[in-house]
């Protein structure tokens, strides 16, 4: 883990440096605050800062304050480095958005447990976030995060022209499975299939679960012709080879519904859904495990 | 002649879990800013400007802090608060005393840098 060491004073910063660099962390290093804030923009900035109270150029308040109202993510997780016995910079400090202090002379056993408890908020933050924006089961995005990512999609076309992709996916009969192995069994089958899906995807790619079998993808850059190809190597990795489950090997196809972003027609997202749907529904009737593409205009 | 009781070197080593090495950079880093800090300080109390002279006490507090030197620590505290108060009428006389606890505080560190025991 990188940790921002940020302090003008050379023999305290050299203390932090010399002791996180024996924690194990990756120390980085700010003069002033006009640096450290600079640090903190930045898109791989170290999410645990140490900041020092009083430096040149901006405060560590202020530099609290300017992280906290940039409301960035991954959060920062900030400690503010003061002197023992001055509590009302500890209340002026945490008010600014600082999340823990440090007074010196500090020791190594409290830098260590400090910097813990930080970690320890940091990995909790990191599974809030998680959980906010994944499917339990199947562990890809859920359904609010990945129609967010077909907006942003659509508002990325419209700045930049290219066009991208939308594919609906369903497991072909999914509620027989449920019924003839149980629902342990279809649980399975759901989490094999995402996996099988997504790991058909680009890196930039994004698939999330849509609905109980149903299953949504947003393939930025991709054209009518990209995203059938896309979507049969889909088709292929569910119907090819079974899924092996503690109630024996399921076979599983899905349909897939293709619709495309385009520049231009100020498309909506309930509309792109609607337009996805209707080329899976033509998926269906013309037999399942099919891949449908957007009618031909 | 080095004041031993002018900083603690054993607590300081402590708290550096023994890393004699970090140590040692530590009083490199302190020689090489401190006369450069004190000389702030010195002329924010000739311009007669609080601000300057509550920082620059601030930033030597929590200098020499590392090194557990006591009277330095008090000094530089008091000098703080004179900034803080705008009360630099007796500054001069209380700089002069931290410039001699310093003074103090640099022999004892530079003795520790040429082999002498803790």
């Amino acid at each position: 883990m990188r940790i921002l060491v940020a302090d003008d004073e050379g023999t305290t910063r050299l203390k932090l440096e010399g002791l996180l660099t024996k924690l194990g962390y990756e120390v980085l290093i700010a003069r002033d605050g006009v640096e450290a804030w600079e640090i903190l923009q930045r898109d791989d900035a170290p999410t645990l800062a140490i900041v020092d109270w009083i430096m040149p150029g901006l405060d560590g308040v202020e530099v609290c304050r300017k992280v906290r109202e940039a409301g960035r993510r991954p959060y920062i997780y900030l400690i503010m480095l003061t002197i023992k016995d001055q509590t009302e910079d500890v209340v002026v400090g945490m008010e600014a958005g600082a999340d823990d202090y440090l007074s010196k002379p500090f020791d190594m056993e409290e830098l260590r447990v400090r910097v813990r408890a930080g970690e320890r908020i940091l990995a909790l933050q990191d599974e809030l976030r998680e959980q906010a924006t994944h499917d339990d089961l199947t562990k890809v995005l859920n359904r609010g995060t990945i129609l967010q990512i077909v907006q942003r999609e659509i508002a990325h076309v419209a700045r930049k022209g290219e066009s991208a992709a939308i594919i609906l996916a369903d497991l072909d009969n999914f509620k027989n499975i449920n019924d003839t192995y149980g629902h342990p069994v279809g649980d399975v089958v759901l989490r094999e299939a995402s996996s099988r899906l997504g790991g058909r995807m680009r890196s930039y790619d994004a698939i999330g679960r849509y609905g109980g079998e149903e299953f949504l993808m947003v393939l930025p850059g991709c054209g009518a012709a990209c995203a059938i190809d896309v979507a049969e190597r889909m088709r292929h990795s569910l119907g090819d080879r079974p899924i092996q489950t503690d109630g024996g090997s399921v076979s599983v196809t899905a349909s897939f519904g293709i619709a495309l972003i385009e520049k231009g027609q100020g498309q909506k997202v309930e509309q792109l859904i609607v337009m996805a749907d209707e080329a899976l529904y033509r998926a269906k009737h013309a037999g399942r495990n099919r891949v449908e593409g957007p009618p031909k205009s | 002649m080095s004041q031993p009781n002018a900083c603690d070197l054993g607590a300081a080593l402590r708290s550096l879990e023994g890393d004699r090495d970090l140590l040692l950079r530590m009083i490199e880093a302190f020689l090489a800013e401190t006369p450069m800090l004190l000389e702030d300080t010195r002329e924010a109390i000739s311009r007669r400007d609080s601000v300057a002279l509550e920082r620059g006490a601030h930033t030597l507090k929590g200098s020499v802090s590392n090194f557990v030197a006591r009277r330095a620590y008090e000094t530089a505290a008091e000098l703080e608060e004179m900034g803080r108060h705008g009360h630099l009428n007796d500054a001069a006389a209380v700089h002069a005393r931290l410039q001699s606890a310093l003074d103090e505080v640099v022999d004892v560190l530079v003795g520790y840098t040429q082999g002498e025991p803790l």
